[in-house]
C-alpha cells in the first residue's frame, strides 16, 4: 500500500509539476519517486499508509514484492528513455508522465490483488492509462489506431472477465480469492462457477497477449510510440503474469483439471503462431512484437508446472531478463533512430560500422531472446523447461525445443544484419543512452554466467 | 594438476591478444607459448596421476548444477588435440601480412578454445551442454563476419542446424535430470541410474541427433561442405579439425555407458548410414575440383567410419576411434592450411587450374605429402593404426560392412592422390604464381607434419592412455 500511495501522490504531483512547462525537472521528480518508491517497495513495511479496507483486498506478500519490485526497476530505465519522445513539441510531456505512473499503481495492484475488486481495479487503472499512452504520438495515424484498437478490444476483454466475476460471484457469493480457493465440492461443479474462470482465463490471457488473443499485440505495438511499446512489452507484461499466475497458480490452482487444457493449448499456440509469424516480419517492433507471444508461450509453462517457490523464482528471472533484453533493443534503437516507430529490419545493416559498443549490446540483447549461452535467455528457457520435465509435458517441451530453433532464425537476422552487412547506415549516432544498454546488456551477461547471483536476490525477497 | 589452470589460460590469452593487437610476432610467441602450455599441463597430469586433477564447485544451487571439471583418461586427448588445432589455426591467421591480422578474430579463437576445454573437461551433464552450445558463437561471428559472401548462408546453416540437435540433447539432459533422485546434473550420478530400455532408447536418439549432427554423421550432413568450403579458413580448420571431435567424445562419454541399450536397439540402423556415408563421401570427392570440397568430403568419409567404430561397440574398434580422432584432426587441419596457402597465392582453389606447384616450393610438396599419407592411412604415418583397428573391430561386428566400409583405404586414396597429382604435379601453369611458404607458416606446419610421423611411429602413446579406460567403459556394458 505504501508504495501505491506514493505513487499516486507522485503522479498528481507531476501534473501539477507541468505548469512549469520545464521537463527536465518532471522527469527528474518522476525518476526521484519512482527510485524512492522502489526504496519503499524493498526496505519498507508496506502496511504504513495504508486505507482501512484495503488491507484486506491487497497483500504485499513476497512474491507482490518481487514483481513489483521489477515493474519498477525496469521503469525506471523505460522513464530515461522516454526522454527523447517526450521532448517532442506536440507530446505533453506532464501527462504522458503522470499518465505512466498512475499505470504503474495499476500494475502494482495486479501483483498484490487478494480480492477480485482489487484486480479489476488494478486491470482497469492500467489498460485505462494504456490507451492513453498508445496515443500519445497524437501525429501518427498508427498510433491513433493503435490506441483505439486497444481501448475497444481491451474494454471488451476487460468486460469478459467482469461477466466471468459476476458468474462466480453468482456461484459462490464471495469475491475472495482466499475463499473461493477452498470451496466446496458442490459448488465448484455448478457450471455458473465453471464459466466464470472460463471467462476470466480467457480475459487475462488476452491481456498476456497469448495467442489464440493476440490479435491486438502486433499492431498496437507497432502503431504506438517506441517507448510505449517497450512499456507494454515490459512492464505490462510483467504486470499481466503477475496477475494470471496469482489467479490461477496461487489461488486456483486446486481447480486446475477445468483450466489447464485451455492454458495448454494457448501455450502450444503461442510458441507456433508467435514464432512462425515472427519470421515474416520487416519492421524491428513487428518482430518483436511477434516474439512478445512467443516468450508468452515460454512463460505460460510456469502455470502448466506444478506450482512452488521454485516456478516462480523461475518466472521471475524469465521476466527480468526478457525485460533487460527489450530494454537494450530499445535503447540503442533510440540511439541510433531516434522516435523513429517504423524502423525495418534492413535499416540495421552495417550499423556496427558506425556503433560498435551499441552493436555488441544488441547482439547479446537478441541472442538472449534467443536463448543462446552465455546470456541470461539461456538460463530462463532452462529454468522454465526443467520443471515442465519434471512434470512430464515432454510433448510440449518439443513443441518448445523446436520453436527455439525457429526463434533462432529471425532473432539471428538483426545481428546478422548489424555486423555482417557491407552497407554503410544512417544513423543519428546519439549515444546518450548508451548506458542503459550497457547497464542491461552487463545484466544479461552476469544472469548468463552467474545466473545464482540474480536468482539469490529474487530468492531473498 | 588444478584443471583451472588449463582452462583459463586461453581466456587469459585473448584479454592478452587484444592488447597485444596486430603485432604477429608477439602474438605467435603467445599462441605457441599457450600451445605449449596446454601440452605441458597435460604431460604433467599424465606424470602425476590422473587423480589429482578435478575440481568441482557449487556453480547454480537451486538445480544442482557444478562447475565440475577433470582430466580423464577419455578427454586427454581430446585435449591435447584441441591446444594443437587451435594453434594451427592462429598460426594461419598470424602468418598473413600484418595488416590482415584481426584481433577479434584471434580473441574468438582463444574464447572457443576455452569452451572446448569445458566440453570435454566437463563432468557435470549442465555445464557439458552450456559449453556444447557456447562453442558455436565464436565460430558463427568469425565466420560470418569474415567469410565470403555465401559463407553468411552457410553459417546460418550451420548454426541453426547444430542448435536443433543440441537442443534435443538439452531435452535428453532434462529427462535424465528428472530421473535422478539425487537432483543434480553430474555425469557419476547418471551412469548407474538402472534407465529402462525405452527410456535409454529415447535418450540414444536425443543425445545421438546432437552428437551426429556436430560430427556429421550421414544422413546429418548438409550443412557440412558449404560450411567447410565457404568459411574462412581459419574456422575451416577449426571446425574439421576439433569441433566436429565434440560430437566423437560426446558419443564415447556419454551414449556409449550411459545408453547400452539404446545404441543396442538403434546402433545398427546409424552404423549402416554412416558405413554408406564413408562410401559415399569417398566417392563424391573423387569428382570434386575445388580443393576445399575434396578435404569437406573426405572429412566426412573419415568421420563416418570413426562413427562406426564407436557404434560397433568393440574394443578394438573403439580404440581405433581415438587414435583416429586424433590422426584425423591434425592431418585435416594440415591439409586445409596448405590447400589455403595454395589458394592465396594462386588465386584458385580449382584443381582444374593448378598444376606443378612442386617446381616452385619443395617445403608444400613434402609437407603436403606428409599430410596425404596420414590422411591415406599409410603405413608408419598416424592414420594408418586407427584406420586399421577400426576395420578391423568392425570385421569381427560384421564382415560384410568391413568390407564395404574397407573400399574407403583404396577410395582415399584415389582423391587424395588425385587431388596432389592435379595440384602439385604436372606441367607448371605461367599464369600460377606460388612461392611457397613463409616462415611462420614452416614452423606451424613443420611442427603439425612431424606429429604424423611421430603418431605414426608410436601409436602406444595414445593408447597407453586411453585404452585402459575405453576397456572399462565397454565393460559397464
Amino acid at each position: 500500500m505504501l508504495t501505491i500511495t506514493l505513487l499516486s501522490l507522485l503522479g498528481l504531483i507531476l501534473l501539477f509539476v507541468g505548469f512549469l512547462n520545464n521537463i527536465g525537472l518532471s522527469r527528474t521528480i518522476a525518476v526521484l519517486g519512482l527510485v524512492a518508491g522502489l526504496g519503499s517497495m524493498l526496505f519498507l513495511d508496506q502496511d504504513i499508509l495504508t486505507f482501512s479496507g484495503l488491507e484486506t483486498q491487497l497483500s504485499f506478500d513476497s512474491y507482490a514484492i518481487k514483481f513489483s519490485s521489477l515493474i519498477l526497476f525496469l521503469s525506471v530505465f523505460i522513464l530515461f528513455l522516454s526522454g527523447k519522445f517526450i521532448k517532442k513539441d506536440y507530446v505533453q510531456s506532464a501527462e504522458f508522465l503522470a499518465v505512466l505512473i498512475f499505470s504503474l499503481v495499476g500494475a502494482l495492484m495486479l501483483t498484490s490483488f487478494t480480492h477480485f475488486i482489487t484486480l479489476f481495479v488494478g486491470l482497469e487503472i492500467l489498460g485505462i492509462s494504456l490507451y492513453i499512452l498508445a496515443g500519445t504520438d497524437k501525429k501518427s495515424p498508427g498510433s491513433n489506431e493503435a490506441s483505439l484498437k486497444y481501448l475497444l478490444l481491451g474494454a471488451f476483454a476487460t468486460g469478459i472477465i467482469l461477466f466471468g466475476m459476476a458468474l462466480i460471484y453468482g456461484a459462490t457469493g464471495s469475491l475472495d480469492f482466499q475463499a473461493i480457493a477452498n470451496l466446496g465440492q458442490a459448488k465448484i461443479d455448478s457450471s455458473l462457477f465453471k464459466f466464470g474462470l472460463f471467462f476470466i482465463l480467457i480475459g487475462l490471457l488476452f491481456k498476456v497477449s497469448a495467442a489464440p488473443f493476440h490479435f491486438w499485440s502486433p499492431d498496437v505495438y507497432e502503431g504506438s510510440p517506441n517507448v510505449v511499446m517497450l512499456f507494454m512489452s515490459v512492464v505490462v507484461k510483467i504486470a499481466s503474469f503477475a496477475a494470471i499466475y496469482r489467479v490461477f497458480g496461487n489461488y486456483l490452482n486446486n481447480y486446475s483439471f477445468f483450466w489447464w487444457d485451455i492454458v495448454y493449448y494457448a501455450t502450444l499456440a503461442s510458441l507456433v503462431i508467435g514464432n512462425l509469424l515472427a519470421l515474416v516480419q520487416k519492421t524491428v517492433k513487428r518482430q518483436l512484437a511477434f516474439s512478445s507471444i512467443s516468450q508468452t508461450g515460454y512463460l505460460l509453462f510456469a502455470l502448466l508446472v506444478i506450482p512452488n517457490d521454485q516456478t516462480v523464482n523461475g518466472l521471475v528471472f524469465y521476466l527480468f531478463v526478457y525485460g533487460c533484453a527489450v530494454l537494450v533493443a530499445f535503447s540503442v534503437l533510440t540511439d541510433w533512430f531516434g522516435t523513429d516507430p517504423n524502423v525495418k529490419l534492413d535499416q540495421l545493416k552495417g550499423a556496427s560500422k558506425s556503433d560498435q559498443m551499441g552493436s555488441f549490446a544488441l547482439t547479446i540483447a537478441y541472442l538472449s531472446m534467443a536463448g543462446i549461452p552465455l546470456t541470461g535467455g539461456f538460463f530462463a528457457k532452462l529454468f522454465m523447461f526443467t520443471p515442465a520435465m519434471e512434470s512430464g509435458l515432454v510433448q510440449l517441451l518439443i513443441v518448445g525445443i523446436l520453436s527455439s530453433v525457429v526463434g533462432a532464425t529471425y532473432y539471428l537476422r538483426p545481428i546478422i544484419n548489424v555486423w555482417f552487412s557491407s552497407e554503410t547506415p544512417v544513423l543519428e549516432k546519439g549515444n546518450s543512452y548508451q548506458w542503459i544498454a550497457f547497464m542491461a546488456g552487463t545484466l544479461l551477461l552476469v544472469a548468463g554466467v552467474f545466473p545464482d547471483t540474480i536468482s539469490n536476490l529474487i530468492a531473498l525477497i | 594438476m588444478n584443471p583451472l589452470y588449463l582452462i583459463l589460460t586461453p581466456l587469459a590469452a585473448a584479454i592478452l591478444g587484444i592488447g597485444v593487437g596486430k603485432r604477429a610476432f608477439i602474438q605467435q610467441i603467445l599462441a605457441l607459448l599457450v600451445m605449449l602450455g596446454g601440452l605441458g599441463f597435460l604431460l604433467q597430469v599424465h606424470l602425476h596421476g590422473f587423480e589429482n586433477s578435478q575440481i568441482s564447485y557449487p556453480w547454480i544451487n537451486s538445480f544442482g548444477i557444478y562447475f565440475a571439471l577433470s582430466v580423464t583418461k577419455i578427454n586427454f586427448w581430446f585435449l591435447a588435440l584441441t591446444s594443437l588445432v587451435v594453434f594451427a589455426a592462429l598460426f594461419y591467421h598470424l602468418s598473413q601480412e600484418e595488416d590482415k591480422i584481426r584481433t577479434d578474430v584471434i580473441a574468438l579463437i582463444y574464447s572457443l578454445q576455452f569452451f572446448l576445454f569445458g566440453v570435454f573437461m566437463a563432468q557435470d551433464l549442465m555445464l557439458f551442454y552450456f559449453f556444447f552450445e557456447a562453442s558455436i558463437l565464436p565460430i558463427y561471428f568469425i565466420s560470418s563476419r569474415y567469410g565470403s559472401p555465401a559463407a553468411e548462408r552457410a553459417t546460418l546453416k550451420f548454426f541453426l542446424y547444430t542448435l536443433f540437435g543440441s537442443l534435443f540433447m538439452l531435452l535428453g539432459v532434462l529427462f535424465l535430470y528428472s530421473k535422478n533422485g539425487a537432483n543434480d546434473f553430474l555425469f557419476s550420478s547418471f551412469g548407474s541410474l538402472g534407465l529402462s530400455g525405452e527410456n535409454q532408447g529415447f535418450l540414444f536418439l536425443a543425445f545421438f541427433l546432437a552428437f551426429a549432427i556436430k560430427m556429421p554423421l550421414f544422413p546429418f550432413h548438409s550443412w557440412q561442405v558449404d560450411a567447410y568450403a565457404e568459411s574462412p579458413v581459419e574456422t575451416t580448420i577449426l571446425m574439421s579439425g576439433i569441433l566436429l571431435k565434440m560430437g566423437i567424445y560426446g558419443m564415447i562419454a556419454i551414449v556409449l555407458p550411459w545408453f547400452p541399450m539404446g545404441v543396442k536397439e538403434y546402433g545398427h540402423i546409424f552404423i549402416a548410414l554412416s558405413a554408406f556415408g564413408v562410401v559415399y563421401g569417398a566417392l563424391i570427392a573423387i569428382v570434386q575440383t575445388d580443393i576445399r570440397r575434396v578435404l569437406a568430403y573426405s572429412s566426412l568419409s573419415h568421420v563416418g567410419l570413426i562413427g562406426c567404430g564407436i557404434l560397433a561397440y568393440s574394443d578394438i574398434a573403439l580404440e581405433g576411434a581415438v587414435l583416429q580422432m586424433f590422426a584425423h584432426g591434425i592431418n585435416i587441419a594440415g591439409l586445409f592450411f596448405i590447400s589455403e596457402i595454395i589458394a592465396k597465392q594462386t588465386g584458385t582453389r580449382d584443381l582444374d587450374q593448378l598444376g606443378g606447384l612442386t617446381k616452385s616450393s619443395f617445403g608444400v610438396t613434402v609437407l603436403f605429402f606428409l599430410f596425404l599419407l596420414g590422411s591415406i592411412a599409410v603405413p608408419l604415418s598416424n592414420g594408418f593404426p586407427g584406420e586399421f583397428q577400426l576395420l578391423m573391430g568392425l570385421f569381427g561386428y560384421n564382415i560384410y560392412l568391413g568390407i564395404f566400409c574397407g573400399l574407403t583405404v583404396i577410395f582415399s586414396s584415389v582423391y587424395m592422390l588425385r587431388m596432389f597429382q592435379k595440384s602439385m604435379l604436372g606441367k607448371p601453369s605461367e599464369s600460377l604464381k606460388f612461392t611457397g611458404l613463409n616462415f611462420t607458416q614452416g614452423i606451424g606446419l613443420g611442427f603439425l607434419a612431424s606429429l604424423v610421423l611421430i603418431f605414426g611411429l608410436f601409436p602406444e602413446m595414445i593408447s597407453s592412455i586411453s585404452d585402459s579406460a575405453l576397456q572399462i567403459l565397454l565393460r559397464a556394458y
